[in-house]
């Protein structure tokens, strides 16, 4: 008995103690993939890309800040939600300003998936220019996250190759101009081997024509403050004219149109030549739905029984003197300022009246104009959001040719097409009643270029970039700032948005969080 | 020469422990030392023999009444001269003394029988168990009678205070909560910290000590040092915690009921403004909405006069949210057998019904033990329990719409407002609608809290089943072969059901709109472990007694989750079972596995029973590193000298047992993701992308960086300690010092944003914890009616961030709780200084009319603006009015910013401990038990919103404290002034943490207290009942404490790095049941 034992459990022990150690520990990951055995086929260089396309529609970008919290409007509207008040929003910035953070965050995990698509496009076997529409995407989408980096932080950690171990990361900050000599490289690179947009078919995929678009706005944005780079001009009036010549872009015939196509997801790349994707309602599985249609809707509606409409926040408000800007007649004006609230009890639109312009929210993605199959979806819109439009291109050759003393009547051209257009006419024929002539000195176009551009362009995300570049950003700000205090309507919401902001608010700060982690980043100045 | 050698040694000797005893301040009875005798009359020869005839050495001869004596020999033979008529008293530690008369006998064998003290108690250890006065390592039990009288669900919420060197917290009173324990300090940043558990052998990573119902339990040691925790190796870092439960006994069928019924209710609640309080604060913040809810009548800019609502009816919202819960426990248990078979079946049962609404807490837990010997050398244990536990009901510390605190159940139980108008009936429609109509639906999610708690279900179901088998062959007198095998299956089962009366079921358009929800989700855990240990000892030349261990152990453990979750359910009223009617939404799944194998020795040699030596050694695999970091290696060694086993200190017959330990050893760390060295490649939903409308296609991203150069975080301990126990062990004293340091620690880092990653394990920093604990156990009465006995423990430990990441000298921490504080760090680790400290402003009152330059204006008003010299709280200095909050500028540059933050609490305790007193009178005994936490602060984030705030809601009450705000006839320095909101408000900027918040969180708390009374066992015998007992126990007496909120121990947001934070907290119970207890 006891020697059965004794070999019985000596066979139970021996076979537990000689499982070979290095087996018994291997495990495999079922839960994830593995980075090195991915990249391997065209499709799933696809998914790579649709990720860093999926930067642009996140919740800190135009997926819902860059519309509504981040002050983008500078001094064409104001956020009128009054809770809470410590934040970029009412330019009550600080350097721990959570939308500011989410914005740097999301940009450069964006740029770390372009950085990883870009070093394994070469992997799987495809054609070549299939490949190089992969590529000239994944190039103008890093491009772009840095335009908006170097344009919101200044000097900027410059990374052009993915994270590969966790000990990086102390990057110190990048000399603007070197930034933007990254963004020209990429851009111009990129536009070589670029998909033409007729071809595409939609302006929601990066194309050729959306690169050379955003070459002019990247020039005139260094031909501006803070490098002055004048040489910049003529790239800028090269590039917009480049779009201008293909000859695959016109404006749409009514300016009403472009924001209801957007309503409706109708595509006309014609006149919106790239645009932020959304779709759906973000009803489950999928999370793409955007908020544009909320944030800049028009007058909060968020009737809670039987809505006729999606919700609106409502929450940016335009300012006295844009309501003013346009002249009689202007179709511009009561698309993009609501001039109607809706009655909390009935849920109808109400005329605003002669009620004076602080009252009135700002609107161009209105909800009424959804089918109503998809209007009454109240978390989300699949409303997609410009990031250019032709006459933001034809803007930008008119200012370009302007400052270059070019041929004034390609300037007029392109600016009277714009003006024509914003008054319900053709914008292809010429109307003397409206048309800007050549009696105008170089200095008095540029004025009024500059005046054209909010009344066109106003709440796109433009404006701060718009009046920083022109130098103008401090007094723009104080100048609505002594328009409001001589208002009712200046109650302390609604002025701090203006009262707060400093000339150092041309810039964000660099965020505290990441100066916690990189000790090597210093701060913008003001901060 | 030689004799000369030995004379000196012998001197110094004596002067060494001369001075060990002087040290301990028993001075006046050295002279026993030198005692010398002269009366004598016969020699007396004799051997002390143990139970088993084995020869005992050193065992100290007295002759009684004299300080004559002598030692036992190495063949445990002594010689002593004695009077014809003496006696001598034979003792030996661990044995019953005893005295023999001598009369005619020279020749005399006296046996020792053991007693069962305190130091010859068993303690158990890692893979073993041996006598407490042969421990070599600092290893603390609990006290477990005493610690189980109190009325509570599982052990971990009785055991605070009970242990040196334990600290028990719990974060709130949620009824089910786990409590979180951390051993001698924390000694990892990011990593759990709590320790390993090893139940009747064991070793149960995780462990949930609900698992055991607390009368299943025989014995709880601690596991302190390096040297008793080495042997665990890669897991002993964080101690270890021996749980042993009841044996069976042989004998006749024996069979026990207890229970315990009784009431429990919150022990405290927040007092907040009245009707009456609620409207002057209104109408002076919120002018506007005042006017609009509750003065129609006056025009704007008119005159509202609160004194309307001087004696209108107040809704107290915390009444209408706080019960009186019932509590009952049960236990029962049968337990007999034979030599040859042994059983034990427990079952037991508790329910309570906690303090908030629709809140409650049951377990029950099964338990079989069986014992069989199969033949003389082999014998089976088996052992299986069972247990499910279920806790329901709202969370309170859950914010859990877009992680808002207006979201949280007290937000709403202390803010919803008190007054709805003078008329009663509209203050009764009110109690019964779900929402406040007036309220800014977007930016303010106060509901009913009556009907928010009443109407959101969510369940949390424990199954556990642990069963296990030991096998024990006995190869011969020196050798044992332990077999061992077990595992622990558990699955939890979190399920809720929000309807529309839920803060996430409600349609709230633009904020949540995912209509009636309901969710399942199911974690498995399945551990498998076996172990294998070959156990040796041997004594040789009677004085080298030797005893090891050499074992092999392999575990692998499997999780795997599953969920379902459904939005826009249609059919409410089915609940749950009409989820899958509903929109599925798409969860997580995941499998993953894990695997260790271990190989491990222990030596403990024991030379004379008076030099104790223990070396261990571990190596550890695991799977959770890379090939490369695989095994780690972990060492400790540890000497006890038992200086009351020397022969000079033998006759000292105040001193029972003295013992100095030391030891010092390396335990580990692997506390990580199974898969954390690799990199990982994901597809959320949040990634993809839709193109011309078309559906959205996958996106692909890096999700994890990985980081293949992670390892094994390594901790050295070094502990000194003595042992001291006086007089028949009436005074039992121990202190310990030890300090451990921990290296390469695993640190889940926040990495750069620049990279794209938020985080990463890494290797890296170092920490240090140091400290003291003392324990003094005193038998301060005992006669033949009535005992007093006291256990006191204090315990001071402070640690330190040796080294961080290389360029990094602090790391920040947020508490996540409302938007407006996101960014706003609480928390920082800052080398040099303890693992966390409270970060923000200094708080430096109110700004009072001194600090201004008032003008006065042609209208009569007067404007006020701040002097030059005074600093700005970081609003514009325009902006700044009398009655603002202040705070101190640092770099004195006249204006508040994130620059001027500064250390403002620490959250750490710098002692923590227990005093218990147990007092029997006959068949009566009272049990008092006292904890207490003293130095940690406490921020108490529920002030910012309750007093004042800047982001106040309007129509939010507030605490009752702020009715002593600032104004032009209060001039305070405590509370600002209320201002019209926002930045209007006098509460500064926005997203500021300030030390007007931090609070001293030191307590005492009557924690514990009992009283039997156990009827005389004559009387019982006549009605055949062994044991019949009544008693009555309460647990959460008292609290004395300068803390303002509900409770002092508090830490909603638990982790190393963000302890201490109190929002929106489930309040403490007081509860008292009445036991009966039962033996048949």
């Amino acid at each position: 008995m006891k020697r059965k034992v004794i070999i019985l459990l000596t066979i139970i022990s021996v076979s537990f103690a000689i499982t070979s150690c290095d087996d018994f520990l291997v495990t495999t990951p079922t839960d994830f993939l593995n980075p090195a055995i991915y990249y391997n086929t065209p499709e799933q260089l696809d998914a790579g890309l649709n990720s860093v396309y999926a930067t642009l529609s996140s919740y800190p970008l135009f997926g819902d800040k860059m519309q509504s919290e981040l002050a983008l409007q500078a001094d064409e509207g104001f956020n009128y939600n009054a809770v809470p008040m410590g934040n970029v929003r009412h330019y009550n910035v600080s350097s721990s300003d959570k939308d500011i953070l989410a914005f740097w965050k999301a940009l450069y995990a964006g740029i770390d998936k372009a950085n990883f698509l870009l070093e394994n496009i070469n992997k799987p076997v495809m054609e070549d220019v299939d490949r190089g529409y992969l590529k000239s995407e994944a190039l103008f989408l890093r491009a772009y996250f840095y335009f908006l980096l170097v344009q919101n932080f200044g000097e900027i950690p410059l990374r052009t190759e993915s994270a590969k171990s966790v000990n990086e990361g102390y990057d110190p900050r990048s000399p603007v101009r070197a930034t933007y000599n990254q963004i020209w490289t990429d851009l111009i690179e990129a536009e070589k081997i670029a998909q033409p947009i007729d071809q595409i078919g939609h302006g929601g995929r990066v194309s050729k024509s959306a690169i050379q678009g955003i070459l002019a706005r990247v020039a005139l944005y260094m031909a501006g403050h803070p490098l002055q780079d004048a040489t910049k001009w003529v790239d800028a009036r090269k590039w917009s004219n480049e779009v201008i010549k293909s000859n695959l872009h016109e404006l749409n015939a009514s300016y009403e149109q472009v924001f209801i196509n957007y309503a409706k997801d109708i595509y006309d790349y014609k006149e919106s030549i790239l645009e932020v994707e959304f779709w759906g309602n973000n009803e489950p599985p999928y999370a793409n739905a955007g908020k544009v249609a909320m944030n800049v809707g028009g007058p909060l509606y968020n009737k809670l029984s039987s809505p006729t409409y999606g919700v609106s926040y409502g929450w940016i408000y335009s300012t006295d003197w844009l309501y003013k800007s346009y002249p009689e007649g202007d179709i511009r004006r009561d698309r993009n300022i609501a001039n109607f609230t809706f009655s909390t009890s009935t849920g109808l639109p109400v005329s605003r009246g002669t009620i004076t312009a602080y009252g009135r929210a700002a609107r161009k993605w209105d909800r009424k104009d959804e089918p109503a199959s998809i209007r009454m979806l109240i978390t989300g819109t699949s409303q997609n959001f410009p990031i250019l439009r032709y006459s933001d291109v034809l803007l930008m050759f008119a200012e370009a040719n302007n400052e270059l003393s070019g041929d004034v009547s390609q300037t007029l051209d392109a600016i009277n097409q714009v003006r024509r257009r914003g008054m319900g006419l053709d914008p292809k024929t010429p109307d003397a009643t409206i048309d800007l002539t050549d009696a105008l000195s170089q200095e008095d176009l540029r004025a009024a270029i500059r005046a054209e551009r909010p009344r066109e362009l106003c709440y796109e995300a433009l404006r701060k970039g718009d009046v920083v570049r022109w130098g103008l950003f401090y007094e723009r700000m104080q100048f609505a700032n002594t328009e409001m205090q001589s208002t009712s309507w200046g109650t302390n919401v609604r002025r701090a948005y203006f009262e707060n902001a400093t000339p150092r608010d041309t810039l964000w700060p660099i965020p505290d969080y990441e100066r916690g982690l990189n000790p090597n980043l210093t701060q913008n100045s003001g901060w | 020469m030689k004799t000369l050698n030995e004379k000196e040694l012998f001197v110094k000797q004596k002067l060494i422990l001369f001075f060990l005893i002087w040290i301990l301040s028993f001075t006046n009875t050295v002279d026993h030392l030198y005692a010398q005798t002269t009366a004598s009359k016969k020699t007396l020869i004799g051997i002390v023999l143990d139970e088993s005839s084995v020869p005992i050495v050193g065992a100290s001869v007295l002759v009684k009444g004299t300080k004559n004596g002598t030692v036992t020999d190495l063949d445990g033979k002594f010689g002593i001269e004695v009077p014809a008529d003496g006696e001598i008293m034979v003792s030996y530690l661990g044995y019953r003394t005893e005295t023999v008369v001598v009369r005619n006998q020279t020749r005399i064998t006296v046996v020792l029988s053991e007693n069962v003290e305190s130091i010859d108690e068993v303690v158990v250890i890692g893979y073993g168990s041996v006598r407490r006065g042969d421990l070599t390592g600092a290893v603390s039990s609990v006290n477990v009678e005493n610690m189980t009288k109190a009325p509570v669900a599982s052990f971990d919420q009785a055991l605070a205070g009970r242990i040196s060197g334990v600290q028990v917290t719990s974060a709130d009173g949620q009824p089910g909560r786990t409590s979180d324990i951390v051993i001698r300090g924390a000694s990892s940043l990011t990593q759990n910290v709590s320790p390993i558990y090893v139940v009747d052998g064991f070793v149960l990573e995780d462990f949930d000590p609900s698992s055991i119902s607390p009368q299943d339990i025989e014995s709880i040691n601690v596991l302190k040092d390096a040297s008793s925790t080495a042997i665990y190796g890669a897991k002993g870092a964080n101690g270890v915690i021996v749980v042993t439960t009841k044996n069976a006994k042989i004998g006749k069928p024996t069979i026990s009921y207890n229970a315990s019924i009784g009431l429990n209710r919150a022990t405290k609640r927040m007092e907040v403004m009245n009707a009456y309080e609620f409207m002057k604060f209104t109408t002076e913040r919120f002018p506007d909405v005042a006017r609009s809810v509750f003065y129609p009548e006056v025009e704007a800019g008119g005159t509202m006069d609160p004194e309307k609502y001087r004696n209108a009816p107040s809704i107290d919202w915390q009444d209408e949210i706080l019960r009186t819960g019932f509590t009952h426990i049960h236990n029962l248990s049968i337990n007999g057998g034979s030599q040859g078979t042994k059983y034990l079946v427990s079952l037991s049962h508790f329910d309570q019904e906690g303090s908030v609404i629709n809140t409650n807490y049951n377990k029950t837990s099964g338990r079989i033990a069986l014992d069989q010997t199969i033949n003389k050398n082999l014998t089976l244990k088996l052992s299986t329990y069972y247990i499910r536990d279920h806790a329901s009901g709202i969370v309170p510390t859950d914010a859990s719409v877009n992680s808002q605190a207006s979201s949280a159940l007290f937000f709403s139980a202390y803010g919803y407002r008190p007054v709805v108008s003078l008329d009663p009936q509209a203050n009764e429609d009110f109690l019964n609608s779900l929402v406040d109509d007036e309220l800014n639906g977007l930016s303010d999610y106060r509901l009913n809290p009556r009907i928010m708690a009443e109407n959101e279900v969510k369940n949390n179901i424990n199954t556990m089943f642990i069963p296990s088998a030991n096998l024990t062959y006995k190869i011969n007198n020196h050798f044992t072969l332990l077999i061992r095998g077990g595992l622990d299956r558990r699955l939890r089962e979190n399920n809720y059901f929000y309807n529309s009366k839920t803060r996430l079921g409600m349609s709230r358009p633009g904020i949540i709109n995912a209509g009636v929800q309901g969710g399942v989700s199911f974690y498995q855990y399945n551990l498998a472990s076996n172990e294998n240990i070959l156990s040796y000892n041997n004594t040789f030349a009677k004085i080298h007694k030797i005893d090891t261990q050499l074992g092999m152990s392999l575990q692998s453990i499997n999780t795997s989750s599953h969920a379902l979750k459904y939005q826009g359910i249609p059919y409410e009223e089915l609940g749950l079972s009409g989820m899958d009617k509903g929109v599925p939404v798409p969860q997580n799944s995941y499998l993953s596995s894990s695997r260790t194998q271990s190989f491990f020795a222990r030596v403990n040699y024991n030379l004379l029973s008076r030099y104790l030596f223990t070396v261990t050694g571990r190596a550890d695999g695991s799977s959770k590193f890379s090939p490369e970091n695989r095994w780690g290696y972990f060492p400790s060694a540890a000497f006890a000298w038992r200086m009351s086993g020397e022969p000079l200190l033998k006759n000292l017959d105040f001193l029972h047992d003295a013992k100095f330990r030391v030891s010092y050893g390396i335990t580990g760390n692997n506390r990580v993701g199974d898969f954390d060295y690799y990199a990982s490649i994901d597809t959320p939903y949040r990634g993809y992308y839709s193109f011309n409308n078309g559906t959205p296609q996958m996106g692909a991203s890096r999700s994890s960086l990985g980081n293949v150069d992670l390892k094994w975080e390594s901790t050295a301990q070094t502990n000194i300690g003595y042992d001291l126990s006086l007089f028949s062990n009436k005074i039992s004293f121990t202190v310990d010092w030890y300090k451990k340091v921990t290296t390469d620690l695993l640190l889940k880092a926040k990495l750069p944003s620049v990279l794209g990653f938020e985080e990463a394990y890494k290797n890296i920093g170092a920490i240090q914890n140091q400290g003291w604990e003392f324990s003094l156990s005193t038998v301060n009465l005992h006669t033949k009616d009535f005992t007093w006995n006291t256990d006191f423990n204090i315990s001071f430990n402070r640690n330190q961030i040796l080294s961080l990441n290389g360029e990094q000298d602090y790391m920040e921490s947020f508490a996540s709780w409302d938007s407006n504080f996101n960014s706003t760090p609480l928390y920082r680790a800052i080398v040099g200084q303890p693992v966390s400290q409270f970060w923000g402003i200094q708080w430096d009152g109110v700004y009072q009319y001194s600090d201004f330059d008032a003008t006065e204006n042609l209208d009569g008003t007067t404007t006020y603006a701040l002097k030059p010299t005074v600093t700005a709280n970081g609003n514009p200095r325009v902006k700044i009015k009398p009655g603002d909050i202040k705070y101190k500028d640092q770099n004195e540059d006249l204006n508040i910013t994130s620059d001027d933050r500064v250390v403002i609490g620490n959250p750490l305790p710098k002692h923590i401990g227990g005093l218990g007193n147990d007092f029997r009178y006959k068949n009566f005994s009272l049990n008092v038990f006292f904890q207490w936490s003293y130095g940690a602060d406490v921020f108490n984030a529920n002030r910012i919103y309750f007093e004042g705030g800047y982001n106040v809601r309007p129509l939010q009450n507030q605490f009752a404290s702020y009715v002593n705000r600032w104004t032009p006839e209060n001039q305070t320095n405590e509370m600002f002034r209320s201002g019209v909101g926002g930045s209007e408000s006098g509460a500064g900027p926005n997203g500021v943490y300030s030390s007007m918040h931090i609070e001293d969180g030191s307590y005492l708390r009557l924690k514990t207290v009992s009283f039997d009374y156990n009827l005389p066992s004559k009387l019982l015998e006549k009605i055949d009942i062994k044991a019949l007992s009544l008693g009555v126990a309460a647990q959460n007496i008292y609290t004395w404490t300068a803390y303002s909120g509900l409770d002092p121990e508090v830490s909603v947001r638990h982790s190393i790095l963000t302890p201490n934070f109190d929002y929106s907290a489930y309040p403490r119970s007081l509860s008292v049941v009445f036991n009966l207890k039962l033996t048949l």
